[in-house]
């Protein structure tokens, strides 16, 4: 078996169809507009209704799934690093559920309304505390599966916390707000919700590039990890700082979307050589592609009402996951 | 240049895993670290790189205390081979040599021309040419055993420790992993290797340090070390030399 690296094309390939696809993104959409009136409204010199359908809804729509893609695609791709296992996601470990929790919180008791800031810091609050959690039992669980079955645990327990608040919910208009954020929507997203979220996806990016190094190191193991030089503990931190900060701000964005963090590391991997640094920018790009492409299709599917982008990434995605695991035979005698 | 552990000793959970145990590795000795199961082998050898906190006593790695090294300074002075072989990722053979080099790295991990020099040597000298794209979780035990061989070569430490690196090795992979390890000690690196086959480790080390249940019995060249009356005592087995072999002869 040869190992195949293509990162440089890869990551030109990923980022001209990214591009493709944002424009495909910012020119389709329920209201029929022709081409020319788009084209004109993409420059800059459209009429009024045209440059408002296309630079006030659909190009930050399309941004959000975007930006929400990378974070979440990203931080999938770290913590299979930082836990050696390809099933290891913010979804599917909790992290998601636990951040959508804290934010369902704040718009329950109406701390929203404090400041725009409450909502995302109190996402990114609850995915450091689901990260936090995972990384304090992982080095004490040997098994890889109790602690996929530890993060089912936690996603559980928020999922519970979460149909305690809707079964509360003092008004319809408090439910279908917390509604969105359990299924996942980028749906009527501004730029400022973007830009709100902006600092926190960037520093996340910076602590997961500079767990980058030790995520290869970790290949081997944590104590011949620490062997070679690298210092363990450090590397768990930024990857739970990074993965916690960009798994919040894109579950403030967008609520919880599960699944695109298993399946864009997954497709990657084997074009990278499967070396767990050089996956994470190539996965973070493939990661904003199909949830692109996915809120494209929850767009233009003619329901009755608008499908939800978690729904669809979760009825693309969780059937993959399955197939990822039965694959993996090896899963049990793993360490 | 030495490895030494002086009087240590280690508690966990009110169980002694050491006890006042000492001994010492110099600059072109292969030393083998024996002893039955459980007598405390793994435990010496992370005790002796500040891996596993002291009760009492202390580790030296260069004359400096071990556990104010940070795990890149100690990887500078010694190479560390731990008993789990197992990758997670099916990544090429080159690269998972080239980890061996990663205290040399920069920042973002890149390596110099001096690293993939380092990296062809160790390749070349462990017959792993020709393996170099493969993918480490297709080869054989014995392939495997040289990748992580050659890592820890390309290394270039001027000390290494291999923790059972002839686990679940036939007898010829396990002479080729040993010969290695004695050219290491003969071009001056000071080897510590942890062994279950006593008689490997009387055909290639210089010295062995013997422990039983927690304690030193003796450090000395093989023949003093491993003489009948302590083989009787320590595995219960039966042993003779003839000549410069050791021969078991089965259970007392």
């Amino acid at each position: 078996m040869k190992v195949q690296n293509h990162t440089p094309t890869l990551i030109l390939t990923l980022v001209v169809l990214s591009v493709l696809a944002l424009a495909a993104s910012c020119l389709m959409g329920v209201t029929p507009l022709p081409l020319n009136r788009l084209l004109a409204a993409f420059v800059g010199a459209g009429d009024a209704q045209a440059e408002l359908i296309v630079w006030e809804i659909r190009l930050p729509r399309a941004l959000a799934a975007f930006v929400v893609g990378m974070a979440l695609a990203g931080s999938g791709a770290a913590l299979q690093g930082l836990l050696r296992n390809p099933l290891a996601e913010p979804g599917v470990l909790g992290v998601s559920a636990m951040s959508s929790l804290f934010a369902v919180i704040t718009i329950y008791w109406g701390f929203v309304q404090v400041s725009p800031w409450v909502l995302p810091l109190a996402a990114i609050a609850g995915a450091l505390l689901a990260t936090g959690l995972l990384a304090l039992v992982a080095p004490r669980v040997q098994s890889v599966v109790t602690l996929v079955l530890v993060g089912v645990g936690i996603s559980s327990l928020a999922g519970a916390f979460m149909s305690l608040l809707l079964n509360l919910a003092p008004n319809p208009f408090t439910l279908s707000d917390m509604m969105n954020w359990m299924m996942g929507s980028v749906a009527n997203r501004s730029l400022e919700d973007l830009l709100l979220a902006a600092p926190f996806l960037v520093a996340g990016a910076i602590a997961i590039g500079l767990a980058a190094p030790g995520l290869r190191a970790l290949t081997l193991g944590e104590e011949a990890a620490s062997a070679i030089g690298l210092d363990v503990g450090r590397s768990r931190i930024w990857v739970v700082l990074g993965t916690g900060l960009l798994t919040g701000a894109a579950v403030s964005v967008a609520g919880a979307v599960g699944f695109v963090g298993i399946i864009a590391p997954h497709l990657v991997r084997p074009l990278v050589g499967h070396d767990p640094a050089r996956t994470l920018l190539p996965a973070a790009l493939l990661g904003g592609l199909v949830l692109v492409v996915a809120d494209l299709i929850a767009r233009l599917v003619p329901t009755g009402q608008e499908l939800k982008l978690g729904v669809v990434a979760a009825l693309i995605g969780a059937p993959i996951f399955i197939w990822i695991a039965v694959r993996r035979r090896t899963l049990e005698s793993d360490q | 240049m030495s490895l030494k552990l002086h009087e240590a000793s280690v508690t966990l959970q009110g169980a002694p895993l050491l006890r006042d145990v000492s001994f010492e590795v110099q600059s072109g000795k292969l030393v083998g670290l024996l002893g039955p199961n459980g007598a405390g082998k793994t435990t010496a050898v992370r005790a002796l790189l500040g891996l596993q906190p002291l009760n009492a006593g202390q580790a030296y790695l260069d004359a400096q205390p071990a556990h104010s090294l940070s795990a890149k300074q100690r990887a500078l002075i010694v190479s560390y081979l731990p008993q789990a072989r197992k990758l997670a990722w099916p990544i090429s053979v080159r690269e998972a040599v080239a980890l061996g080099r990663f205290a040399y790295g920069g920042p973002m991990g890149r390596l110099g021309p001096a690293d993939a020099a380092a990296v062809e040597d160790a390749l070349s000298r462990c017959s792993l040419k020709g393996f170099e794209d493969r993918a480490v979780t297709s080869l054989s035990g014995g392939e495997l055993a040289r990748v992580h061989l050659a890592r820890a070569l390309a290394a270039q430490a001027p000390a290494l420790i291999a923790d059972e690196p002839t686990a679940a090795l036939d007898p010829g992979h396990s002479y080729d992993v040993l010969a290695a390890l004695q050219a290491q000690a003969r071009a001056g690196q000071a080897v510590l290797v942890v062994l279950h086959d006593l008689a490997l480790a009387a055909r290639f080390c210089d010295e062995i340090v013997l422990l039983n249940q927690g304690q030193r019995v003796i450090q000395a060249p093989p023949q003093e070390a491993l003489t009948p009356p302590i083989l009787a005592e320590v595995y219960g087995v039966n042993g003779s030399w003839h000549r410069d072999q050791l021969i078991l002869s089965g259970r007392i």
